[in-house]
């Protein structure tokens, strides 16, 4: 693989995460942070990948696609609850969604 | 005996408990027949057991499994022979008991630390003198309490169900020569007894329950790890790793003590214990808890005042004589240096203990905290006899037990009935019943009079070997003991002068009118007296089972002697006295 | 062999079994047995067994005198040795059987129990007739008798304590028989916790014993058997002392305990307080149990272990001073008391205080016929002093009876006879018997002859302080109503005590011994095999002036009751008047009840009390509460991390993924 093209694809992984992060931290719409924490496994599939294709073995690609079924049902679940919370009637603000704390 | 009794006794109770699952709550009369007929069908099988093990030829023929085959272990004879033992594979595989350990002891020394030794815990059940007779002793007051529940009682089949799971749990216990089966056991009862005790009883039970539970799970936690403890340690010097408490007592023996171990602060070195030390304490002191002994016994009070009637018959009269068992049976076994080293310590905890519970017992004014502390002191007793490390002391401490069992369970059925009738627990607010009781007062009068200890009644023969056998290690325990007596004459007195005699009372909010013993209240009291009398006047039968396993425990123990001429095992036990009339 | 083992066992069996059957028959029947079998039943048994004990006796007499003495195995009880087995060592453990000794002393023991406990087994028909309990009292006496007969034939240390034992529940059960009095109740609890402490006392003896006796050739040997230890302790064939040398320490703590025991049932300083408040009990029971039997079994106890007291001077000595102390102090008591039967009782306490003197100083033989004696004319002034207690329903105060002598004419000359046969008047049972045992304090014992003194002192108090009674309660006129209509108890409560009247006039002429003039010793002569003869003679001369001097002063004891309570000539409170201190000492029993009260129950109490409220919740459940509350505070303290808000979670998470990747980059590189 051309070293080059290695180190893109990886500093577009570290971008991708460095993004899904900052989204995640600085945003209060759960489904903002929501399409943050996607743009993060994305990140780490992309460096899954690219690592694989560095290697040569398969490893990377099978991770990556046990994590995109980890996405996947994390998805499911995460939104089931923010339309749950939605239902409820409530506003959709990570800052308000506090009661678990006792 | 071709078929396995030991493994029909241990299920039958959690086979009754899966049909009464099956039945509709609401058939109330069924759900309380199941559970009477499988206690009874238990008590049924350990009677066989116990006709049984008295028609064993000679009880001290060893029928101890082959599995002992390590080269360095040949030669030792087992001081503790097991009878109708079952084993089956469990954990790990049964072949390597036989076949494993030499070829671990061959070539494996080294690989020890890469490839973990398989666990080798099995299906090892059996019974000896101490076990048989506690095991039938489960069985009368699991069927007493299947008797004394009413039928009006909220949530019976709940109730019905979790009483058989415990008393599988405590035949476990009992029945386990295993260590992993017995660690299994002893905490699978601790599960249903957290539920008896938190869903039946009186006010402040939940915060009771859990002081319980936390207390005998901190202390079970600590024997956990010296069970594997022992496993690691005795591997690793003899190359048998296992659990099986008959080839764990070998192992045990021969392995060296261990140096101290020591902590080296500013050039001075401080000396601990001896890795077997570290183990035995950790083991007595789970036990201890169970016990209790004084002070780790402040979950009973709270617990015996909370509980109810029935679930006081044998979470008292069984599952704190587990404490004792386990003392016998582990810790004298096992551990027989560290028994002798510590047997000062533990015979100062049971007078205390005695002293303390008596103490506390005078002072008490509720009926059921009082009989608490009582079963405290006598517990203490127990433990003198068994620390006394001889022949007339664990006799005693063995009699005792399945007195004790008989006795406390007999109290709180008394004050069960009491409450009942008049719903209240203090003694200050009854008084001079025995005219309108007089049944309920001579039954009560019976059991009163055994706690203290009057002859021919049960607990006499077992507090009089007791104290000799405490004499024989030193007066002054024996002295000490025998105040707790005195002590308990005194209170015991005074609970049953207070509420039966003087001029009749009974308190404003009590249902007006009150009646002597039912019938099936007589149908549950009246065994109970009739064996403390019958054990009092004849106790043969339990000791004929008894005397046999007693002098092994005290070989096995005394095994942890370094011989001396003026050893105190030398005065009661082996050639030194030559052979007995 | 002896009167035949095959016999022994039979009689022992029979004459324990009687009552025995009575108690369960009776106490199994409960309520639904009719009172006519009960009032034929109860004393039954007592009486056939006293025939049989008769029997027993006359076949013993049959025998030569070195050959009345059998000891037979009934039961092979508790068993704990167990024999070596496939290398495994075996064990010497406890053994105990029951085995019963038939000899004179047992024998003599035996008869008073059932003798003179039929009797008032029969007198009982007549005292309890109206009462409700009346199955229930006969199935405690009857245990009561069962327990009493066990201890006295048991030839196994063992049996004599759980005898000793089972005694002292008969004698609480009956204490508190009428359980809705409350001072019956506290009397009974009273009398079983002083057992209680006595027990303990016996019962360490014989660990003691048990660990501690050895054998000719020096081993030890393990055994609670009586004839054994006697064998290994005292003077035999193979002469040494099982228990260290003569006055050794050991055979020294062997005989106090034995004593504490003793001290506990025979009502002896420092555990003599019960035996007053144990009046509380129907009178029948005082009289069998407080001033007949149990009572006199500390005596018995000492006079058995005689091998064990004469090889341990200084245990000996003590119960030789205690009890004479004792029978002083009881005496003093005795004058100042308003309770006939209280009155009584301190008599009971005194006397048997002066035969455990006797046993003390080695008078063994004096001792058992002072316990003879004394069981025929105590319980007669039992028996009488409760028909009148019945004839003037349930007065006992002195002060309000008087006057009976002409409405009792039956119970009034008993009750005389009794009274003259206590205080030693001649011709009178109690006179032989005192002259013996204080003629034998004069040259025997510690400190001679000055515990005679008081002996002999005791005399005149003893007189004074039971004719003062026959005054009192018989004579002048009746100082209240139901004196006044008192009538003659019924011939079923009369005639035992008339033949009790006749036994303590009579009983006397077994043991005559006029100070060495034409002695006739019956009675020392039977029990000679058991005890030996241990009566040492002083000059004639001292012994009869000891005679003359001990009469005298009986004599002037109850001229000195006359001159006071029957003639009134001196004032009967002249002496609360010059010495209240003294009469005070005398009339609150020495304080004795007080200072228990304040030097041992109290303390118990209020460290009971401590306990409960200070040490249990603060020390042992504080332990606990400190470690749930530390674990508790900890969590607290996490507790602040955790905001609720996701984003501080994130950005902890990140900031630890950062930290732990420039980790793993620093070590790579």
């Amino acid at each position: 693989m051309n070293p080059h093209l290695f180190t893109g694809f990886i500093g577009l992984s570290v971008a991708m995460l460095s993004i899904g992060a900052v989204g995640v931290l600085v945003r209060r719409n759960p489904l903002v942070v929501f399409m943050s924490i996607e743009l993060m496994l994305n990140a780490a599939n992309l460096a899954l990948v690219t690592y694989g294709r560095f290697t040569h073995t398969m490893d990377g690609q099978v991770f990556a696609l046990v994590v995109i079924a980890v996405a996947a049902s994390e998805v499911v679940v995460g939104l089931a609850l923010i339309t749950g919370v939605f239902r409820r009637g409530r506003r959709l603000d990570l800052d308000d969604l506090s009661e678990l704390r006792e | 005996m071709s078929w396995p009794i030991l493994t029909v006794i241990l299920f039958l109770p959690l086979a009754g408990a899966l049909v009464i699952a099956a039945i509709p709550k609401e058939r109330r009369r069924l759900i309380r027949g199941v559970a009477v007929g499988t206690a009874a069908a238990v008590l049924g099988l350990a009677a066989v057991l116990l006709v049984a093990f008295y028609a064993l030829p000679n009880p001290s023929h060893s029928r101890l499994s082959g599995s002992v085959s390590g080269q360095s272990l040949h030669r030792v004879v087992s001081p503790i022979t097991f009878q109708f033992q079952e084993q089956a594979s469990w954990l790990g595989s049964l072949s390597e008991l036989g076949q494993g350990p030499s070829s671990l002891n061959q070539g494996n020394n080294s690989v020890n630390q890469s490839i973990p030794p398989p666990i080798n815990a099995t299906y090892h059940l059996g019974v000896d003198g101490l076990a048989v007779w506690l095991v039938a002793l489960t069985g009368l007051l699991f069927l007493i309490a299947a008797v004394a529940v009413r039928r009006r009682e909220g949530m019976l089949k709940t109730f019905a169900i979790l009483m058989c799971i415990s008393e599988t749990g405590v035949l476990g216990v009992l029945l386990s020569l295993d260590l992993v089966l017995f660690y299994f056991f002893w905490e699978a009862a601790l599960i249903p007894l957290y539920f008896l005790l938190l869903g039946f009883g009186g006010e402040r039970r939940g915060p009771a329950a859990l002081k319980f539970m936390v207390y005998t799970v901190a202390g079970s936690l600590f024997m956990l790890l010296a069970i594997m403890g022992a496993y690691f340690i005795g591997g690793a010097q003899t190359g048998i790793y296992t659990f099986d408490l008959p080839t764990q007592i070998l192992i045990q023996t021969s392995v060296h003590a261990g140096h101290p171990t020591s902590l080296t602060l500013f050039g001075h070195t401080l000396r601990f214990l001896t890795p077997a030390q570290w183990l035995f304490l950790a083991f007595a002191l789970a036990f201890a808890i169970k016990i209790p002994l004084v002070p780790l016994h402040t979950w009973l009070p709270d617990a015996y005042e909370s509980g109810s009637p029935p679930f006081l018959v044998f979470f008292a009269g069984i599952v704190s004589k587990l404490g004792a068992f386990g003392f016998i049976r582990y810790c004298l076994t096992l551990f027989p240096g560290p028994s002798h080293t510590f047997q000062p310590v533990l015979l100062a905890l049971g007078v205390t203990s005695i002293l303390y519970g008596a103490l506390m017992a005078l002072r008490a004014v509720n009926i059921k905290r009082m009989i608490g502390y009582a079963s405290i002191s006598h517990l203490g007793l127990v433990v003198v006899g068994i620390f006394a490390l001889d022949v007339d002391g664990l006799n005693g401490a063995i009699i005792q037990m399945v007195n004790h069992g008989l006795i406390i369970a007999g109290l709180f059925l008394c004050a069960g009935m009491l409450e009942a009738r008049f719903h209240t627990r203090d003694r200050r607010q009854l008084a001079g019943l025995a005219r309108r009781m007089p049944i309920f007062a001579g039954l009560f009068l019976v059991i009163a009079l055994a706690a203290f200890g009057m002859p021919l009644l049960s607990s006499f023969v077992g507090e009089f070997l007791i104290l000799l056998g405490a004499f024989e290690v030193g007066p002054a325990w024996a002295v000490a003991a025998g105040v707790g007596t005195v002590i308990a004459c005194w209170y015991m007195l005074r609970l049953y002068q207070g509420v039966m005699q003087g001029s009749e009372r009974v308190p404003a909010h009590a249902p007006a009118g009150f009646h002597d013993l039912r019938r099936v209240e007589v149908a549950v009291l009246a065994p109970l007296v009739a064996l403390i009398a019958v054990l009092g006047v004849y106790p043969e039968p339990i000791i004929r089972d008894t005397r046999f396993s007693a002098n092994q425990y005290v070989v096995s123990a005394d095994r942890g002697v370094v011989p001396t001429p003026a050893s105190p095992a030398a005065r009661t036990v082996g050639p030194s006295t030559g052979a007995p009339p | 062999m002896t009167i035949g083992s095959t016999f022994a066992t039979v009689g022992a069996a029979v004459v324990l079994g009687l009552p025995l059957a009575g108690f369960l028959v009776i106490s199994l029947g409960g309520r639904r047995l009719p009172r006519a079998v009960v009032r034929w039943l109860g004393p039954g048994v007592v009486l056939a067994a006293f025939a049989c004990v008769l029997v027993l006796l006359a076949a013993t007499l049959l025998r030569p005198a070195a050959d009345r003495s059998v000891t037979v195995m009934l039961w092979q009880w508790l068993q704990l040795g167990v024999p070596k087995v496939h290398g495994v060592p075996g064990a010497l453990g406890f053994n105990a059987d029951f085995s019963v000794t038939i000899d004179p002393l047992a024998l003599v023991m035996a008869a008073i129990i059932t003798g003179v406990g039929g009797l008032i087994h029969v007198y009982s028909v007549g005292y309890m007739a109206e009462d409700q309990g009346f199955n229930r009292f006969f199935a405690y006496m009857n245990l009561f008798v069962t327990s009493m007969l066990v201890l006295v034939l048991s030839a196994n240390l063992v049996f004599l304590v759980i005898g000793w034992s089972m005694v002292a529940f008969a004698s609480y059960a009956l204490i508190a028989f009428w359980y809705e009095r409350p001072t019956a109740v506290a009397a009974g609890r009273k009398a079983y916790i002083t057992q209680v402490i006595g027990d303990l006392g016996l019962v360490l003896a014989a660990f003691l014993i048990f660990v501690s006796l050895r054998g000719p050739t020096g081993a030890l040997l393990h055994t609670v058997s009586l004839p054994t230890i006697f064998a290994n302790v005292g003077p035999g064939p193979h002469f040494h002392n099982g228990l260290g040398g003569s006055g050794s320490g050991l055979v020294t703590l062997v005989g106090v305990l034995l004593f504490l025991g003793a001290a506990a049932k025979s009502a002896q300083w420092p555990l003599h307080t019960w035996l007053p408040d144990a009046m509380e009990g129907p009178t029948p029971v005082s009289a069998l149990i407080h001033a007949a039997t149990m009572v006199t079994a500390g005596v018995y106890l000492v006079v058995r272990f005689h091998p064990v007291f004469q090889q341990a001077p200084i245990a000996a000595g003590l119960v030789a001073v205690v009890g004479i102390g004792t029978a002083w102090m009881a005496g003093v008591i005795g004058c100042t008391q308003h309770d006939i039967k209280r009155v009584i009782a301190y008599s009971t306490m005194s006397q048997i205080g002066l035969m455990i003197f006797a046993a003390g100083i080695g008078a063994y033989s004096a001792a058992i016929f002072h316990l003879f004696t004394h069981a025929f004319f105590k319980a007669l002034l039992f028996l009488a002093a409760g028909n009148v207690i019945h004839a003037v329903h349930d007065e006992q105060d002195l002060r309000q009876l008087g006057g009976l002598r002409r409405r009792m004419r039956l119970t009034y000359p008993a009750f005389l006879i009794g009274a003259l046969a206590l205080s030693g008047i001649p011709i009178f049972a109690g006179w032989f018997s005192k002259e013996e045992l204080l003629g034998s304090g004069l040259v025997l014992g510690p400190v001679t002859p000055w515990l005679w003194v008081i002996g002999v002192s005791i005399n005149a108090l003893t007189s004074f302080y039971i004719f003062r009674v026959v005054w009192t309660a018989f004579h002048g006129a009746p100082r209240s109503e139901p004196a006044e209509a008192a009538r003659e108890a019924p011939k079923v409560m009369t005639i035992p005590v008339l033949i009790l009247a006749g036994l303590a006039t009579v009983a006397g002429f077994l043991e005559v011994n006029f100070a060495g003039w034409h002695p006739l010793n019956l009675f020392q002569a039977f029990l000679q095999p058991v005890v030996g003869v241990v009566r040492a003679h002083a000059a004639a001369g001292a012994d009869a002036a000891a005679l003359v001097a001990g009469t005298l002063l009986s004599v002037f004891g109850l001229g000195v009751a006359w001159l006071v309570y029957g003639r009134r000539l001196i004032p009967a409170d002249l002496v609360s008047r010059r010495l209240p201190w003294l009469y005070q000492l005398s009339f609150r029993k020495f304080y004795w009840d007080e200072t228990y009260e304040v030097v041992f129950a109290r303390p118990v109490l209020r460290l009971a009390e401590g306990l409960t409220r200070v040490v249990e919740p603060n020390v042992f459940d504080g332990v606990v509460r400190g470690v749930r509350d530390a674990i508790g505070a900890l969590a607290q303290d996490f507790r602040s991390f955790q905001t609720g808000y996701f984003r501080e979670y994130a950005t902890v998470f990140f900031a630890f993924a950062a930290l732990a990747l420039l980790f793993l980059g620093l070590r790579i590189a």
